[in-house]
């Protein structure tokens, strides 16, 4: 049978074929994969709103650490860390255990975010909101090739970083980021082939539909960058 | 657009195994996902083979990623990933099936008080079952050799690192295991010799 095994007398060739029929698994659907997943993410990893994994007592080390790795996220995360340097240092001793500064104001109308966050929230909410309006066109019978993967997987990450960061203090861009982070990690999981992808893609369009999601970027971003402009 | 095109033009990255067992560990369901798609097929073969029930097999295989992810932390990389995981797998496998058994006994023993069994017709039973039953009869580890190396094509190699014994030890064990099979199959000799 094999190299290992010549001194071991083998099994008469009709018993082996018959013994190839025994317990004969069948083949996992990439439902049942997701199913067990389901099952095994909610055992294995804690979360908290929106079912994002934390560790609560991670620092921005850590965060460094765990997140950075993707170089495609380099430019937005090192633009967020300035951004937490530069407001732990610019804040008074009056208010030196709030969390880092962010100069926020909100209106019915505009956002104001504080730079390096205005520049770094607005290019990754319009990065966000090209692959979601590009999705159905690049992503036909939902079969995602390994590039759109990729810039799913890394904006995911912006977003998992940006929901870290002060700009997450703000409700509306937190709930936006938090069903952004949905959305993303069903792009990520789209096959690069079969059939199966195009239920997923109906779910990720019902949920961008039904969420209201494109509306909300387009807002986010009209609103960050009247704030710019003021 | 053109900004973005130029902006999601990314380098490309194979993310590693002991990466992707690092950012587990840090929590990331991602890489956690990535490690179940590479090993959780086969994880589910073995799973199945040694079950021979779907629904227990996926159980199996969930449970067998809940305690790996569990212990991740504690793999130092000294094997395979695989043979890890295989190794989970079949502890995972051997406990359940022994609560499987003793439940599947009550259960058959309550069938045959209510029940009066019908004769037992050996020339009904084929080759197929009595090789299904050869096996299932077989010794857990005389049955896990065979099946891991016979049915799943494990090497004896693999076999030894999985079970923590000496490859010499998984070549005796699936000797024996052959040699049980054919004891048992006899009565067959004339059709799988014809």
């Amino acid at each position: 049978m094999t190299q290992h095994d010549e001194h071991t007398p083998e099994l008469p060739p009709a018993v082996r074929d018959a013994a190839r029929d025994y317990n004969r698994p069948p083949e996992l659907k990439a439902a049942d994969l997701d199913a067990m997943w389901t099952a095994i993410e909610s055992q294995s990893f804690r979360s908290d709103i929106g079912g994002r994994v934390t560790d609560r007592g991670s620092t921005v080390r850590e965060l460094t650490r765990r997140w950075f790795a993707p170089r495609a996220v380099m430019q937005i995360a090192a633009t967020l860390l300035i951004g937490i340097a530069i407001g732990r240092f610019t804040a008074g001793p009056s208010n030196a255990f709030d969390s880092p500064s962010v100069s926020r104001r909100m209106t019915q109308d505009t956002l104001s975010l504080a730079e390096p966050y205005s520049s770094t929230s607005s290019r990754y909410f319009g990065q966000a909101a090209a692959l979601l309006v590009a999705l159905p066109a690049e992503a036909r019978d939902g079969r995602a090739d390994a590039r759109l993967t990729r810039r799913a997987h890394d904006l995911l990450l912006t977003t998992r970083l940006l929901l870290d960061s002060p700009v997450a203090n703000d409700g509306r861009i937190r709930n936006l980021l938090e069903d952004l982070e949905l959305v993303l990690a069903q792009v990520v999981r789209l096959p690069s082939s079969g059939t199966q992808g195009r239920s997923e893609l109906e779910l990720i369009r019902q949920a961008v539909d039904q969420g209201d999601v494109l509306p909300r970027l387009r807002t986010v971003v009209a609103d960050i960058s009247a704030s710019d402009n003021d | 657009m053109t900004r973005f095109a130029v902006a999601f033009k990314a380098p490309q990255h194979v993310n590693s195994e002991p990466e992707l067992i690092a950012r587990t560990v840090a929590g990331d369901r991602l890489a956690a996902r990535e490690l179940y798609d590479a090993q959780a097929p086969r994880v589910f073969r073995l799973a199945f083979r040694l079950t021979g029930d779907e629904d227990l097999a996926q159980e199996m295989t969930q449970e067998t990623f809940v305690r790996a992810f569990a212990q991740l932390h504690r793999f130092r990389g000294e094997s395979a990933l695989s043979t890890w995981m295989h190794r989970v797998t079949l502890s995972v496998v051997s406990n359940g099936m022994r609560k499987v058994k003793r439940f599947r006994a009550r259960e058959t023993d309550l069938d045959e008080a209510l029940t009066i069994s019908a004769p037992h017709r050996e020339a009904d039973i084929d080759l197929k079952e009595s090789l299904q039953r050869a096996i299932d009869d077989l010794p857990e580890i005389y049955r896990t050799t065979l099946v891991m190396h016979d049915l799943e094509g494990y090497t004896h190699e693999e076999i030894a690192n999985v079970l923590g014994v000496a490859e010499g030890t998984s070549k005796s064990r699936l000797s024996v295991a052959r040699a049980q099979l054919r004891e048992k199959l006899a009565p067959f000799a004339k059709e799988w010799t014809s």
